[in-house]
């Protein structure tokens, strides 16, 4: 737990550490929230606040990931959410890449023309 | 009974704002409380064939002991939590990945071991948190009072495979799972 709160803390000061995880997020606060991350940006906010983000780390031997990715978030108020992700790394992203019926069928699936994305 | 009197607790009727968390705090404990998956809260398990699914929805205080979700709060929480099976890959060929993710095939299962959850990772996770929450987990370190909200994907950076998740506000979701083996 020290060494968490350490780690937190330095983060919050360095603003940002070296991504471990390919992450996608859709963040939505209201009221008070002061916090660090160590993943993202730590944060102060007083309010309302809504992110959308996403981080793509090196992989461990240093070179980048190979990536596929779709990504549809829709947010209407408070209540109103639909969050869609495709993520394919590797060797599925690059046989993903080469197929452009498999890249309009995954788009259709979680896209599919919709401005609140097709569920 | 909680009776503030300026003998006892001479800082709080000085702070205004110490004062209304104090009350926040006591108004949530006596609504009730729970450590993990004991207490008032109502832990619910779901799976489908590449992604188990934890469900936990709480009121009043709620102490969460969990790596990748420690939190005490006090206020109501609804959280949704994705973990991945481990199939052979012979048993997932690609192809069928976007008809298994148009399929809901999601089902509530009981007598699982919970606590073997405990120590994972999950791998998606959609949080609802409504009241004073402190949170001092692997992804967060910090407080806040109010409102919070959070879908989030989070792989390893070494993952090779595929993840396909969908998730409506109303109830909905789809996933799908898929690693590769390093002999694929």
């Amino acid at each position: 737990m020290r060494k968490l709160l350490i780690y937190g803390l330095l983060c919050s000061q360095l603003y940002g550490c070296p991504a471990k995880h390919l992450v996608y997020a859709h963040d939505t606060s209201i009221g008070i929230d002061v916090a660090a991350s160590t993943e993202g940006t730590g944060r102060m906010m007083f309010g309302y606040d809504r992110d959308t983000f996403a981080i793509v780390p090196r992989k461990s031997d240093g070179e980048a990931m190979t990536l596929v990715s779709f990504g549809c978030v829709y947010a209407k108020g408070l209540s109103k959410v639909n969050f869609n992700h495709f993520v394919a790394s590797g060797k599925a992203a690059k046989n993903i890449a080469q197929s452009g019926s498999g890249l309009t069928a995954i788009n259709n699936a979680l896209y599919g023309g919709k401005q609140e994305c097709n569920q | 009974m909680f009776v503030l009197s300026e003998k006892s607790y001479p800082c709080l009727l000085l702070y205004p704002v110490a004062r209304l968390v104090f009350l926040t705090i006591n108004i949530f404990l006596l609504s009730g409380c729970a450590i993990d998956n004991f207490g008032l809260v109502k832990v619910q398990h779901f799976e489908n064939e590449t992604v188990y699914i934890v469900s936990k929805e709480a009121w009043g205080a709620y102490l969460s002991s969990n790596e990748a979700d420690a939190r005490i709060m006090f206020g109501h929480m609804n959280r949704i939590l994705l973990y991945p099976k481990n199939p052979s890959s012979s048993e997932l060929p690609l192809d069928n990945l976007l008809t298994n993710l148009q399929q809901d095939h999601f089902i509530r299962t009981k007598n699982i071991n919970m606590d073997a959850f405990n120590t994972r990772s999950p791998i998606a996770w959609i949080t609802n948190n409504q009241g004073l929450i402190f949170n001092a987990n692997q992804f967060r370190f910090g407080i806040t009072l109010g409102l919070e909200s959070r879908d989030a994907i989070r792989l390893p950076k070494d993952f090779e495979g595929v993840f396909a998740f969908k998730y409506s506000s109303n109830g909905k979701i789809q996933a799908y799972f898929y690693q590769q083996s390093s002999h694929d």
